[in-house]
């Protein structure tokens, strides 16, 4: 039963995640208010019911939202601050406030992460470039966003499709996120008022529904479970009951007087760290709590609300403002003494993970499920923060809360939106108003407990079972008292086991009181309890992964890499080293000269594509080595700097290499891998790319692409061009295309019309560097190292503008030179300097035709046979002749000499050793004697390279 | 003549024994050991000997590395449609069964060296090991850096192996166009006359003396030596005949001495072998056969054997002779009913080079064919399909030969097959004097 | 390579000349490096300076070692890389990937090559994994991750280069020129090839990438350096076991080059090609005839080895022709004589020999068409003769077109050479026209 009840509850995840089917999008109940001048209502929740399945979701604004984006495996995450939808009824809208992936932080950017992000981890907003209106009918589900501390490690592993907040992304820097803003993360209390809307109006299977979906987010009776679980799972079978039981007493404990100490320090600012005053205050305040509880035996209703938001409150000063934490975790220092050492981080959390500790050496799930253990113990704590209240001594937070109440009974008396509205707003920005921001999260729960009865019925019991609690907590924290509370994990008491069963007691009773729901919950206590069980036997199948097979099929386990060298690379020592260190192409100069006009085009280009959100297509041609890709990239750097500094909008920047693809079709898997980390077949990439630029998406920036050796790219039926140039004509595409290509007809030459048209008629080609401009950039490299004399420099510039105009090749000379004048020692010209010689050496060593050179050391009788080609050709007025004819006159030819002729094999290999260093053409060496001769070089070369060679 | 084989390194008996097996080719099989060397001397990276077919180049190699127990791997190009196949062989034989395993399925070259490499590491022997490609010549057709490669295989895989490549082709004809590491160059001449004489004498009946044998094999070369030196294709026909040499012994007619009456009794065989069982004309099986029988019914039995035709076919044939060996100008001199003032300008037909019977038949159209027939044949035939499909067998007899596609339906082209003295016969037949009508033997 | 204790410097001849024969067949198969390449110098100068300094400096270079067949290029990369490697600091700093382009026929196999001889993260054991995208990929990455000065140089060794440039599209060429010209890994590309016109090859835009440093390996190398490097190809090394042999070794190959014969020998050798490989292939002839009945190289050998050498290898085949099918040969250099090389098919050719047996009165040639065929078609095997039009289809083999694949000369002087050669037979020959 168990088993099935597990397998629903992944099916119904895994439905709600995945499978893309129609949704229907209800608003619930009527309009909570109107806005007159903005012709709004304004609903307070949502029903999503899925075609075909029985039951709905409910979405309420302060829950967590997956948005349908662009890939349907990581949909956009966000939470909802309200609906509102026009008279019409027609279109339903929402507001939100994002979260980001980390797949959509732009890869540039995801270095400042300074870390490998968590899979599962998501970043609060907080950039404006996206806007915060959706429609709402793009709601997929919903889904548990949880916030980590700063310094706390994620939990290992994250329980699925639970989201970890911990740092906010203002598209340019992670800033550790304010814990404020994500205070009022939907706590289990809060949960069961929620379940109303599913019951009346639906069968049980709704509820069904609904409680699986709000399961995921009531953690309360997860750490009971897991540390059940996590106990059984070590070896220490018989006393992990009491053990768990104790440990859960003891962090209950621990939990309280943190709590208890934060209150109190915070009452006491600046008197650091922990005195023996601290503990007493803290027993006294646990030691008188009962009567207070008594006094308000009474009265369950406005209790059970006075909790609700008061422990709300309490949740959110516990996880989240560091003040606090801060003080919380000074007292450590002092329950810690006598234990042993434990290697966790996550300071706030440390009294738990402690005693966890004791248990297991793995750290495995601590972390969440002790916080989930704060939250759980929340009803707890409230005890004393209620009475801490109570004290003539109140802290900062507890008027706030004073006045907190009755806004809040105001609140679902006549709910105004306006004001709620304006700190739904609020929230979004100053972290101060959280406490305010988080009345209306749960003021809808408020009107839903007014109106139902039989909720009340339910939320009595659940009052029920946490006035047990408290008092299990009173007695044991009696003892605790009763005995010197410094080593008092092992304190063996019969009221934590009673207490644990007393919590399952509670759980049946939940569950008795509808057993769907029940159903539903056991099955996810199963689920989770098992995730401690599963996790000691992930980490070697992670280990093992690097030498399976399949690794490289990602490169997230094999790390491709060069390895590193074992002594650093020695730096440039003398004047001409730091020369040629400095014209070697590789060497990125400070800026690029000579073509600033391209720059500025280009750059004016992109950014007001950028600019006004639109697409477009630039073609770029030029001869290679004319600096068209470093000009690009130097736009885009401009551009990146620009949107740091804000000027523009965040963009992406993708780029693409014909040369580096083999075959054009991976232009697609590369594209969509650069864009979002996926690995799809070329297909299927394709499929992807295509929806993500044609159909609209609610927060989407600029891409801008770059295609070099754009040429590469053909095929014969063009798709993939086509494609290219295609995507940024959609509406909502927002692609910029640059390509980058040689020549500069090359739309005409090889694209088809309807391709060429779309590239469209922006263009651009670099011309060759001309003379003035090569020496200008060979200047601005060395700038101010005084390798060069002036005329040398010159005369390179001059022959390389003469020749090709490549940038490449004339720092290539330099280099060259450089080198030449080094070893050219003996006779240095007076300056140290590269001189005139040594970059006329390198010149002609480079361009020099090495023919003249081979012919004049070839052999005399290879020589011989050039000869005899010669006349041959001369003979027939050809320039071509068999083996045959030529090896006639090559005979005659060493008779002049006076050498004894050769065999005709021999006179073949001569031939063939020519043919082979390609002075000759010849045929197949199949037709021996009838294989026809070509020269390679000019006649006059060779006659040249031999008349010197006689002389 | 045996026993000079002497190379430091290996045992004397196993040289005796070789030598003993190579007659005739003591200069070469001690030239290879020479450039052998001793077992773990390095040998040059690879060698390419070449010589006629049946001159013991394989033979040779294969009875040194065997006999000597050197490590070598033997590889037959015809046999190797695949390089799969090639490297598999080479490894097989080189490192054991299992190391053939190691090849992916379609290995290429580099596969194979890698494996190669691999496998030495696993189990290095000092002793340099052989890798003979028979036929070579094939390897040209093969992948165009197969032959490069294994040129300077020894420098590829760092390993003590030398390559040779057997063939009957000169290696000026196997040297790729960029060049390539030379080999050195082995000649394996042809066997004289007397070696021949030698080396078959060697295989002698056992019933009859040895100076009778070689007898017989002297007449043999008389009769074969000035058309074949192919020494297998000799042993072949020497097996064949003695029989029918030694028939008069057996018949007790003549005794061993009178070698002349022999003579006069095989040689007509002989010949008659050469036209026949040395054309492939008749199997071997035919011919022994045919040696029990009286002679003349050999004859029958060659190729252009007389095929029998109806009446018009013969005709058509004629036809289709003339025409395709008789320039179309001439028609009209030949086949008009009344040339009498054509006759007057006889032709000149000096300035022709070369006769029309020298270059082969010249396609023709059917109506030619027609044309001629009706005016060569002397009784009236109608143009029935009676003749088209004579036509048509005569085709498919391969007699007359379409030229260009089949599927051109109009005017279809046809060479005729036959040669001269076939289509001689057949007009003695329907007693048709075709070389009054055909150009060339005027 | 002396498997013996120096001390005892006697060794009995057979040994020795063992010594010998290992040692100087080591050298002739290139197994051994020279200490110092030989008239290359400066070549060795420059390359060792370049990859040092990659090496070292971490700069990235590209550079091509261009030089006809046997000029000493894989040697004397071979020199740098071992001379390299004794720098200090530097051995445990570069990796090597030795490609080939007799090996690797394709950028596919290359790369996997590479990623192997890398052992990059995605190999196993010697096998590869991932798609020829997904190892691309893999290795720019790889190589992009690097830089200058942390990561260890790469030498990419690219022999038969030219192969590499007839590659689809000259991926790799592309990516590995456009890494040694971009701030990743430091890498050294070092292409070695026979062709003086490698760079028209390259694509322009790959071209422009390739830095374009060319060593050329052309010798210029005097006869006399010639004989001098053939004295210290035959010489022992100093260290030789046995002193006395050494000693005797040593002065019987200087007064072999002095001998008159030798000295023309060699200089034939000279002057038809210059490279060591052609030389070690005679030197290696000459040794494999030392043994110990005759421990020291005669002149005679060397004579005998450099007429193999210098054999003509078509003269040989014609030797062991058939009578009948010197004939046809004869016919058809007749043929060709009167037609000035145009073609011929067998028909004419059987027809000159009928010609000629006419005239001879008695007919013991007179062989009846299929044998003379046959023969036709053993010269056609033996690639003596070749048809014009490959295409041997339709059309009868008796009326084939074919060329004779011989030079006058060459008949001439196989006849001369030909076992007793009918003399009517060598008068046709001779005779002007058939």
């Amino acid at each position: 039963m168990q088993h099935s009840v597990q397998s629903r509850c992944k099916i119904m995840v895994r439905y709600f995640t995945r499978l893309r089917v129609r949704r229907v999008y209800k608003w619930d109940g009527t309009p909570s208010s109107f806005d007159r001048k903005l012709k709004t209502y304004f609903f307070d929740s949502l029903n999503i019911s899925v075609e075909g399945q029985p039951g709905m979701t409910t979405v309420t604004p302060g829950q967590y939202v997956l948005i349908e984006g662009d890939n349907e495996d990581n949909p956009f995450v966000a939470k909802l601050l309200k609906f509102f939808g026009d008279e019409s009824n027609q279109q339903k809208k929402a507001l939100v406030q994002w979260f980001v992936r980390v797949c959509e932080v732009p890869h540039n950017k995801k270095k400042l992460l300074g870390r490998s992000p968590h899979p599962q981890e998501v970043f609060y907003y907080l950039g404006h470039t996206c806007d915060n209106e959706i429609d709402a009918e793009s709601i997929l589900n919903t889904v548990q966003v949880q916030y980590v501390p700063v310094d706390a490690p994620f939990p290992e592993p994250g329980i699925k499709d639970t989201l970890y907040v911990k740092l906010s992304w203002d598209t340019k820097t992670f800033k550790d996120l304010d814990p404020a803003l994500m205070q009022d993360t939907p706590v289990p209390a809060s949960t069961p008022p929620r379940l109303k809307p599913a019951s009346p109006c639906s069968p049980p299977a709704a509820a069904l529904v609904s409680l699986g979906s709000v399961g995921r987010k009531m953690p309360t009776p997860d750490p009971m479970v897991m540390r059940r679980a996590g106990s059984v799972s070590r070896t220490r079978g018989p006393v992990s009951a009491s053990k768990a039981g104790n440990n859960e007493a003891e962090s209950v404990h621990s939990a309280a007087k943190l709590s208890a100490s934060k209150t109190l320090s915070t009452k006491r600012r600046g008197s650091s760290g922990v005195t023996p005053g601290v503990r007493k205050k803290l027993q006294l305040s646990i030691g008188d709590s009962p009567e207070k509880i008594m006094s308000r035996k009474d009265g369950l209703c406005e209790l059970l609300d006075e909790e609700v938001d008061s422990e709300k409150a309490l949740v959110t000063k516990l996880n989240s403002s560091p003040r606090s934490l801060h003080h919380g975790y000074s007292l450590s220092p002092v329950r810690s003494d006598h234990r042993p050492p434990n290697s966790l981080g996550g300071y706030p959390l440390k009294p738990t993970s402690i005693m966890l500790d004791r248990l297991s050496p793995t750290a495995l799930g601590e972390q969440d499920f002790s916080r989930d253990m704060l939250l759980g113990m929340a009803p707890l704590i409230l005890e004393d923060e209620v009475f801490e209240a109570g004290l003539p001594t109140g802290t900062a937070k507890t008027p706030k809360k004073r006045q907190a109440t009755p806004r809040r009974k105001y609140f679902h008396e006549k709910a105004t939106t306006p004001s709620r509205r304006k700190d739904s707003a609020m929230t979004a920005r100053e972290p101060s108003l959280g406490v305010l921001a988080e009345e209306d999260s749960e003021s809808s729960p408020m009107q839903l407990v007014v109106t139902s009865s039989r909720s009340k019925r339910k939320s009595a019991q659940l009052v029920a079972s946490r006035i047990r609690k408290q008092l299990n907590l009173m007695g044991d924290a009696q003892e605790l008292h009763s005995d010197d509370g410094d080593d008092d994990c092992f304190t063996p008491s019969k009221k934590d086991l009673h207490h644990s069963s007393e919590e399952d007691l509670e759980d049946e009773e939940v569950s008795k009181s509808e057993e769907t729901a029940g159903k539903t919950t056991r099955g996810r206590l199963r689920r989770a309890s098992t995730t401690p069980a599963r996790t000691p036997r992930k980490p070697p199948s992670k280990k093992a992964t690097p030498s399976t097979p399949r690794t490289p099929r990602t490169p997230r386990h094999a790390t491709p890499s060069i390895p590193s060298r074992t002594l650093p690379a020695r730096k440039p020592g003398n004047v001409l080293e730091e020369a040629r260190a400095r014209l070697h192409v590789s060497s990125v100069p400070e800026s690029l000269p000579c073509r600033e006009q391209e720059f500025q085009d280009i750059y004016n280009f992109v950014e007001s594509k950028v600019m006004d959100g639109t697409g477009g297509c630039m073609y770029i041609s030029g001869v290679p080595g004319t600096g068209k890709t470093a000009t690009v990239h130097e736009v885009i750097r401009c551009l990146q700097h620009a949107s740091d500094m804000d000027e523009i909008p965040t963009f992406r920047f993708v780029e693409i290499n014909g040369m580096k693809m083999t075959d054009p079709h991976q232009a697609y898997v590369q594209i969509l891998q650069k864009l979002t980390d996926q690995k799809a077949t070329a297909d299927h990439a394709a499929a992807l790319l295509e929806k993500m630029f044609s159909n609209p998406a609610p927060k989407k920036e600029t891409t801008v692409l770059l295609v070099d050796e754009l040429d590469l790219l053909w095929t014969r039926k063009q798709n993939v061009m086509y494609n290219l140039f295609d995507w940024p004509t959609r509406r909502h595409a927002r692609l910029v295309v640059l390509t980058i290509a040689n020549t500069m007809d090359l739309p005409e030459r090889i694209m088809i019309n309807r391709v060429a048209s779309r590239l469209g008629l922006t263009r651009m080609s670099f011309q060759p560097y001309s003379f003035k401009q090569l020496q200008q950039i060979i200047t601005s490299r060395l700038n101010k190292v005084k390798a060069f004399e002036e005329d040398a420099l010159q005369l390179v510039s001059r022959k390389v503008a003469a020749l090709s105009g490549d940038a490449r090749r004339c720092l290539d000379i330099c280099r060259r030179a450089t080198e030449i004048c080094e070893h050219s020692a003996p006779q240095p010209s007076s300056t140290g300097l590269v001189g005139m010689s040594h970059v006329m050496e390198a010149l002609d060593e480079m361009f020099s035709s090495s023919y003249i050179t081979a012919i004049r050391c070839a052999s005399v009788q290879e020589q011989l046979f050039l000869r005899a080609v010669l006349a041959e050709f001369r003979r027939l007025g050809l320039e071509e002749a068999t083996f045959q004819q030529v090896f006639v006159q090559h005979r005659a030819l060493c008779r002049v000499e006076g050498l004894q002729p050769l065999s005709v094999s021999e006179g073949l290999a001569v031939c063939q050793r020519l043919g082979a260093c390609r002075l000759l053409l010849l045929e197949a060496s199949r037709l021996d004697v009838l294989q026809r001769v070509r020269l390679n070089v000019s006649q006059d070369d060779v006659l040249y390279a031999l008349k010197a060679d006689r002389a | 003549m045996a026993g000079q084989l002497l190379q430091p390194g290996y045992e004397e008996n196993k040289l005796q024994r070789v030598s003993k097996l190579l007659p005739c080719r003591d200069v070469q099989s001690s030239m290879l050991l020479a450039l052998m060397g001793e077992p773990e001397q390095y040998s040059y990276p690879s060698i390419f000997i070449y010589g006629h077919r049946a001159t013991g180049k394989s033979h040779v190699i294969h009875t040194l590395l065997k006999e000597l127990d050197i490590p070598y791997a033997t590889v037959t190009c015809v046999e190797c449609v695949s390089l799969g196949l090639l490297f598999e062989q080479v490894l097989f034989s080189l490192f054991g069964p299992d190391s053939a395993t190691l090849l992916s399925r379609s290995p290429s070259l580099s596969d194979f060296v890698r494996v190669y490499k691999q496998l030495c590491v696993q189990n290095p022997a000092k002793q340099t090991k052989y890798i003979v490609l028979d036929r070579a010549e094939l390897l040209r057709d093969m992948d165009a850096n197969l032959l490069p490669a294994f040129l300077r295989l020894q420098e590829l895989v760092e390993d003590n192996v030398t390559v040779i490549l057997l063939s009957e082709i000169v290696w000026d004809k196997f040297r790729p166009n960029t060049g390539c590491f030379e080999p050195l160059l082995l000649h394996f001449p042809d066997y004289s006359k007397d070696e021949l004489q030698q080396i078959l004498s060697e295989d002698s009946h056992p019933s009859y003396s040895t100076e009778l044998y070689s007898a017989f094999i002297n007449i043999l070369l008389g009769v074969f030596y000035s058309v074949c030196r192919d020494l297998r294709e000799l042993r072949h026909l020497a097996a064949l005949n003695f029989a029918k040499f030694v028939e008069p012994l057996e018949s007790g007619k003549v005794n061993e001495s009178e070698t002349h009456k022999l003579w006069r009794n095989i040689e007509p065989h002989l010949k008659k072998a050469m036209q026949t069982v040395y054309l492939r004309e008749v199997s071997s099986v035919q011919w022994e056969q045919q040696m029990e029988k009286e002679a003349g019914a050999v004859r029958g039995l060659s190729a252009h054997g007389h095929v029998e035709l109806p009446y018009y076919s013969k005709f058509l044939l004629i036809a289709a002779y003339l025409a395709s060996y008789n320039p179309a100008r001439t028609d009209r001199r030949f086949f008009l009913k009344h040339h009498g003032k054509i006759k007057k300008t006889n032709f000149l037909k000096k300035h022709e080079k070369t006769s029309n019977h020298l270059l082969g038949p010249k396609p023709f159209a059917l109506d030619r064919l027609l044309a001629i027939f009706y005016s060569v044949v002397d009784s009236r035939v109608a143009p029935s399909a009676s003749v088209f499909s004579q036509i048509s067998s005569l085709v498919t007899l391969q007699l007359l030969s379409q030229v260009g596609h089949n599927d051109q339906l109009d005017a279809p082209k046809y060479k005729c097959a036959v040669s001269l003295d076939f289509i001689l016969a057949i007009s003695r037949t329907v007693s048709f004097d075709i070389v009054k009508y055909l150009y060339d033997f005027l | 390579m002396s498997k013996r204790k120096v001390k005892e410097t006697h060794m009995t001849v057979g040994e020795c000349i063992s010594q010998v024969q290992t040692i100087l067949r080591q050298r002739f198969c290139h197994q051994r490096l020279p200490e110092k390449p030989m008239g290359i110098e400066s070549q060795h100068k420059h390359l060792l300076e370049l990859l040092r300094r990659t090496a070292v400096h971490g700069e990235s270079n590209s550079v091509l070692i261009v030089g006809p067949r046997g000029s000493g290029k894989t040697m004397l990369l071979k020199c740098v890389l071992r001379d390299l490697l004794e720098v200090k600091d530097v051995n445990k700093n570069v990796l090597q990937v030795h490609l080939n382009g007799l090996l690797q026929t394709d950028d596919r196999i290359a790369l996997k090559e590479i990623t192997r001889q890398l052992n990059l993260e995605n190999v196993v054991g010697d096998k590869v994994f991932g798609s020829f995208a997904e190892n691309l990929a893999f290795l720019l990455e790889a190589l992009k991750k690097g830089d200058r000065s942390s990561s260890r140089p790469v030498l990419f060794i690219l022999d038969e280069f030219d192969l590499f440039a007839h590659h689809k599209n000259q991926t790799l060429l592309y990516n590995l020129l456009d890494v040694s010209q971009s701030a990743q890994a430091p890498v050294a590309v070092i292409g070695l090839t026979c062709r003086l016109d490698v760079l028209e090859l390259l694509e322009k835009r790959v071209k422009s990438r390739f830095s374009h440093r060319q060593i050329h390996l052309l010798s210029s190398l005097s006869f006399r350096q010639y004989l001098d490097n053939v004295i210290l190809q035959l010489s022992l090394p100093p260290d030789f076991a046995d002193a006395k042999f050494f000693e005797e070794w040593n002065d019987s190959i200087k007064r072999l080059c002095k001998d008159k014969s030798v000295v023309d020998v060699l200089e034939k050798h000279y002057n038809s090609s210059k490279d060591f490989r052609s030389l070690h292939l005679l030197l290696m002839l000459v040794l494999s005839q030392v043994s110990v009945c005759k421990p020291s190289i005669k002149p005679t050998d060397l004579l005998e080895a450099s007429r193999v050498c210098v054999a003509d290898s078509k003269a040989n085949i014609l030797h062991g022709l058939s009578v009948l099918e010197l004939c046809l040969i004869i016919a058809m250099k007749h043929l060709s004589d009167i037609y000035e090389g145009e073609p011929f098919n067998f028909q004419m050719v059987h027809n000159e020999f009928k010609k000629f047996l006419q005239r001879k009165s008695q007919s013991i040639y007179n062989f009846d068409k299929p044998v003379v065929m046959k023969a036709f078609e053993h010269l056609q095997q033996l690639e003596l003769i070749k048809s014009v039009d490959g295409s041997t289809g339709k059309i009868h083999k008796e009326y084939q077109l074919m060329k004779l694949m011989l030079d006058h000369n060459q008949i001439m002087e196989a006849l001369q050479k030909y076992p007793q050669c009918p003399t009517d037979v060598k008068q046709w020959a001779l005779s002007a026209f058939g």
